[in-house]
């Protein structure tokens, strides 16, 4: 069952709101476009994430789907595990601690690794007022 | 034969014989069936039905059945001890149950080829039999077992402690309970006797005590029945889903059909037959057993759908045990019976009759769809609440893009609400 395709990580930006959410979707659409695509979205640095960052996920999972592949989430901010709960699309991916388990979950199943069970873990710790406004 | 075994299903002790164990083995006195950390949480589980009013459920029952008879991953609790059973060159076995259950299609389903199936008013007066059969017979060791509790132990283990104990009787306990396992050699009828006649609660003479160290799973709800589910697709316990694994952490049975635009997410498990339909999202160890059928659009997150169960179109089953045309809410513990066939249905066991079925709603759906059409004198806006034609809510976006085109072009829309809509319509 393990793969010998490439798996992609990509790290996200900072803020996931319309303006970043196009530059980033630009720039992943070749591997999402790509044949049985194998991506890993890494949230690490995610502060900031709307609608625009939910709908860019969904995109991706959707390209992603058609062309046979998957599209896995690793190390999810607070910011950014609140909003995909919030409008409940956490649920459509398989979330994990960090990119090296979610990497390794497409050539064999990690069930330890899985971040929604039993339950959600906090990876970052979470930033102070002023460095939000800032 | 050297050894032989007995499974009785159902039919468990009094609830007030709990607690007095008679001679119990080694200072092991209790004998409840407590939760263990496992699944379940010690409240007692009602039946909300749909008139309002609440029926108290029996402890190891779903819908009148005992949950060991009920497919997990593909597999009855009871087929899997079997299964283990002989693994550990144990050929001769016997599984005893109750009589009101004999013609159930769930014990038909579950019935092992490999077994010695038998329906009785008393099963466990049926067990003094089997034990004295099996001894005439010429076996050494009896393993009795009632399910009851799903336990993850070692017969082979078992077996050799028993003969290395030197006692006449060996009752196997986990660390917190005791598991309503035993050996008894088999020229200890009068000691067999008094066990059987106690429902597995009374010793004549001291047993040893034999320690288990796997999983153990009461299923004594519906809750323990889905922890069990989770328990075996996280890898937690020995359960094994019986299908196929074409990816990782996702599992299939034969002939299962999954449309290419639904989404199983690791882990789960679709059992052999069972049809997921287009847009349809699986998620969270979720098992939905075999001919089951998902439709279009339905988010199934959390739970275990039973077999030949019909989940309709646009729902959203979180945290639940669905089969039988009942609900079971895991997290509002509440159990609610579904009259309405487009939310939940029970599909017929027959291959033919379903066939059948199918055909008379494609004759049904097509020529209205057609007087629809001539009839209609604008074009229809939305898709109809028709099974087929039902967009998912979950993974479509045309609800989002058509607020984004309202907004321009290909611009996102930053409203969460119209996001909202994504997961949860």
């Amino acid at each position: 069952m393990g793969t010998s395709r490439p798996v992609i990580v990509k790290r996200m930006p900072e803020r996931l709101n319309l303006k970043h959410a196009q530059e980033f979707l630009r720039e992943v659409q070749p591997f999402v476009k790509s044949d049985r695509p194998q991506i890993v979205f890494d949230f690490s640095a995610v502060r900031l994430m709307d609608a625009a960052g939910v709908e860019l996920l969904l995109q991706c999972m959707r390209e992603a789907m058609k062309r046979d592949g998957d599209l896995k989430l690793a190390a999810l901010s607070p910011q950014a595990a609140v909003v995909l709960e919030l409008t409940r699309t956490d649920r459509l991916f398989e979330v994990y601690d960090n990119a090296a388990d979610a990497v390794r979950s497409f050539s064999g199943f990690l069930p330890n690794a899985l971040r929604n069970y039993p339950d959600w873990k906090v990876v970052a710790p979470t930033p102070s007022v002023n460095e939000l406004a800032a | 034969m050297d050894v032989a075994a007995i499974i009785v299903i159902g039919a468990p002790p009094a609830r007030s014989a709990h607690g007095a164990n008679g001679h119990s083995s080694n200072g092991h006195g209790s004998n409840g069936h407590g939760s263990n950390g496992h699944g379940s949480n010690g409240h007692s589980s009602n039946t909300h039905a749909a008139d309002g009013y609440s029926i108290p459920t029996s402890p190891e029952e779903f819908v009148g059945l005992p949950i060991a008879l009920m497919d997990v991953l593909g597999a009855s609790v009871v087929q899997r001890v079997v299964d283990r059973l002989r693994g550990a060159g144990i050929s001769a076995i016997s599984v005893l149950f109750e009589e009101r259950l004999q013609g159930s299609p769930v014990v038909r389903e579950a019935e092992a080829p490999d077994a010695k199936w038998a329906a009785a008013a008393d099963p466990w007066a049926a067990a003094e039999d089997v034990f004295t059969d099996y001894a005439a017979e010429g076996a050494d060791n009896v393993i009795v077992i009632r399910l009851g509790a799903y336990a993850e132990f070692d017969p082979a283990d078992l077996l050799q402690f028993h003969v290395s104990q030197r006692q006449h009787v060996t009752q196997v306990f986990n660390d917190r309970q005791t598991v309503e396992a035993v050996v008894i050699n088999s020229d200890r009828r009068n000691d067999a006797a008094c066990l059987f006649r106690s429902r597995l609660t009374k010793f004549r003479s001291p047993a040893a005590a034999y320690l288990m160290q796997g999983y153990m799973n009461p299923l004594e709800t519906p809750q323990d029945l889905r922890r069990l589910a989770q328990d075996g697709l996280l890898k937690r316990c020995a359960l094994q889903p019986a299908g196929k694994e074409i990816r990782p952490g996702i599992w299939l049975g034969e002939h299962a059909h999954v449309h290419r635009r639904a989404r199983l997410i690791a882990p789960c498990y679709v059992g052999p037959g069972a049809k997921i339909r287009a847009a349809a999202v699986l998620t969270r160890a979720t098992a939905v057993e075999h001919h089951a059928e998902v439709d279009c659009g339905t988010v199934v997150e959390d739970a275990s759908i039973m077999p030949y169960t019909y989940l309709g179109s646009g729902l959203d089953f979180c945290h639940m045990v669905v089969g039988f045309r009942q609900i079971v809410h895991l997290h509002r513990h509440a159990q609610v019976e579904i009259s309405d066939p487009r939310l939940v249905d029970a599909l017929t066991a027959s291959a033919p009759w379903r066939t059948i079925e199918s055909a008379a709603v494609l004759a049904t759906y097509l020529p209205l769809q057609f007087l629809r059409g001539l009839l209609s004198s604008a074009p229809r806006q939305q898709p109809s609440n028709q099974t087929v034609r039902v967009l998912s809510p979950a993974l479509d976006s045309s609800a989002l893009q058509a607020t984004t085109q309202c907004a321009g072009g290909e611009d996102f829309s930053a409203n969460l609400a119209a996001v909202r809509r994504y997961g949860d319509q």
